[in-house]
């Protein structure tokens, strides 16, 4: 790594802390930050400077690097986390975990708690599972056809065992459920005049008014 | 692990903000109170009796509290009522304190739901039989005949002491009731709703009542009228018969008598009204809705949950072209609502 002019650094520095770095450059300085005494205390300076002309109160970051200092020093001294022994082998963690290691198979530093930021990739997986459920469930509502719903469906299989674990109590096997708004008419309707008749006065009546909110609105399951 | 116990949280939540489901593990199963009866109260009279005493007690006090319903999936539903009456006229306001804002007025059988945020107001006459002072209950010979009657420990709610009753049905056509009524009034003060198995499905009960508060019936009355700047959306249902309709039923589901048929106009674009045609066993009810198939609006067949509420939904009679879409939605079991779907026929 080339070392930068300190006029050239200064500059720099001053342009990462206005956000203004892109990814190389801005690789470049954090490089410098890390190995640069004077580097540090330029960013510093530029965050006081900054904070001074935005506040216009009397600014103090002088204890900033024994905090941080204190605070890696603490960091280092936590023990760190063991992965449980014998967790599951398909999930997605352990799919990124394992390819992580293998650089380092039987090391130690494989049973560590990977890093804070090791977790992106997990999240990654994540949202984009998230994004398959919002997909289908947006898909299957626009195709209303049974077979290209069910097609579609297959993704979310890991979310369809969440559901019937936590949802309906009787056992039923449950697939994924969307709203229907025409099934939420037709319930209203059905409440205008059926509900539990003779109770109508006044539970039926209260229990309908009331049940009426969104989070008991219908939820449809597809049969078989 | 504990990552993906996250990812999976995190799965969940999507779910349920994309689509609004509660996940819940269901109510676990309330032990049975119902006492061993030393002399049954299971005769019809009793019965009746007893029904048309929870009926009537709305109609002489004057009463506020906070009404909550909950189902077994987990959905939980609030909303602050009034209710005053002076002898002939009834009303009733029901303010949501869960979901979207919402106040429905009822004045007898006149109904308005205001819908603040958008500013639009839904009328409509609620044809609840219990609703009327007087007035028969379909079905109310069915209610002695297929349940019975046994009384349960005394119990408190919302601090009133109350009397409790479990209806228990001879046959599994439908549902099971635990109703607990006010000692003095005999208002229902709480209901559940048992499935075959003696599980909650759904129950509702006051969490704190008062009677005899200073609720002014010109006053709900004005607050009621007070529909200016609101979009007043009327639901119109034609009264026609299933006869006329062209619809019949091969086989009757015991217990369950026709009480009403009402066509609503088609929506926009639609060629076709849909016909609901409702049955009663006295508590419980079940509404039939036949339209004309239409891939646009009707998605796949299937069933739902909502509470004690089952639907079950599907083309008529078969997948050929130009068939029907029959809808079944009652509080109660699903294998009555395959009945009535089973037992439908065209007669046109």
């Amino acid at each position: 790594m080339n070392t930068m002019e300190p006029v050239e650094l200064r500059e720099q520095l001053s342009a990462m802390a206005d956000g203004q770095l892109s990814s190389e450059a801005f690789a470049a300085v954090a490089d410098q930050l890390g190995t640069h005494e004077d580097a540090r205390a330029s960013w510093h300076l530029y965050h006081l400077i900054g904070d001074v002309l935005r506040s216009g109160e009397i600014g103090s970051g002088q204890h900033d690097r024994e905090f941080v200092a204190r605070l890696r020093a603490r960091l280092q001294a936590e023990p760190g986390m063991t992965r449980p022994a014998g967790s599951a082998r398909n999930t997605p963690e352990n799919i990124a975990h394992n390819d992580r290691t293998t650089l380092g198979v039987g090391s130690i530093d494989s049973y560590s708690m990977p890093a804070a930021n090791d977790g992106v990739y997990r999240w990654k997986i994540l949202a984009g599972l998230a994004t398959v459920v919002a997909v289908a469930a947006v898909a299957w509502s626009g195709l209303g056809s049974e077979r290209a719903g069910v097609q579609l469906a297959q993704p979310v299989a890991p979310t369809r065992v969440d559901v019937a674990q936590g949802g309906l109590g009787d056992g039923r096997d449950a697939n994924v459920m969307i709203r229907d708004p025409h099934l939420d008419a037709l319930l209203a309707a059905h409440r205008q005049f059926g509900g539990t008749s003779a109770l109508q006065n006044p539970a039926g009546f209260l229990r309908s008014a009331t049940f009426d909110a969104s989070a008991s609105r219908s939820m449809r399951i597809p049969g078989p | 692990m504990r990552m993906w116990c996250i990812a999976r949280s995190v799965l969940l939540w999507c779910l349920c903000g994309s689509a609004g489901v509660s996940i819940a593990r269901a109510a676990a199963p309330e032990p049975a109170r119902a006492l061993t009866p030393a002399a049954p109260t299971s005769e019809g009279a009793d019965l009746a009796v007893w029904l048309a005493r929870l009926q009537a007690a709305p109609r002489k006090r004057v009463y506020a509290g906070t009404y909550v319903v909950s189902s077994s999936s987990g959905a939980l539903s609030s909303a602050r009522i009034w209710h005053v009456c002076d002898g002939s006229q009834q009303m009733e306001r029901v303010e949501s304190l869960t979901g979207p804002a919402r106040s429905t007025f009822r004045r007898n059988d006149e109904v308005l739901t205001f819908h603040a945020t958008e500013k639009r107001v839904v009328a409509e006459k609620r044809e609840a039989p219990g609703l009327f002072p007087n007035r028969v209950i379909p079905g109310q010979q069915a209610v002695t005949g297929h349940y019975d009657l046994q009384p349960m420990v005394s119990d408190r709610v919302a601090g009133h002491e109350t009397d409790g009753m479990q209806l228990v049905p001879r046959d599994p056509w439908r549902y099971g009731y635990r109703i607990w009524a006010e000692k003095k009034t005999g208002l229902v003060v709480k209901l559940q709703t048992l499935d075959g198995a003696g599980r909650v499905l759904e129950q509702s009960a006051f969490s704190e009542l008062q009677f005899d508060v200073p609720v002014k019936m010109d006053h709900l009355a004005r607050m009621m009228d007070r529909t200016a700047g609101y979009q007043v959306e009327k639901v119109d249902a034609v009264r026609t018969t299933a006869n006329a309709e062209g619809w019949a039923l091969r086989s009757q589901v015991p217990g369950f008598q026709q009480t009403t048929c009402v066509k609503r106009p088609a929506p926009a674009g639609q060629a076709n009204a849909m016909v609901q045609w409702v049955f009663s066993d006295g508590l419980a009810s079940v509404s039939l809705f036949v339209e004309p198939f239409d891939p646009q609006r009707h998605r796949g067949e299937g069933v739902a949950m909502m509470g004690a509420t089952q639907s079950l939904m599907r083309r008529w009679p078969d997948r050929s072209e130009g068939g029907w879409w029959l809808t079944v939605v009652g509080e109660v079991p699903m294998q009555t609502l395959q009945a009535f779907a089973q037992g439908l026929e065209r007669r046109k």
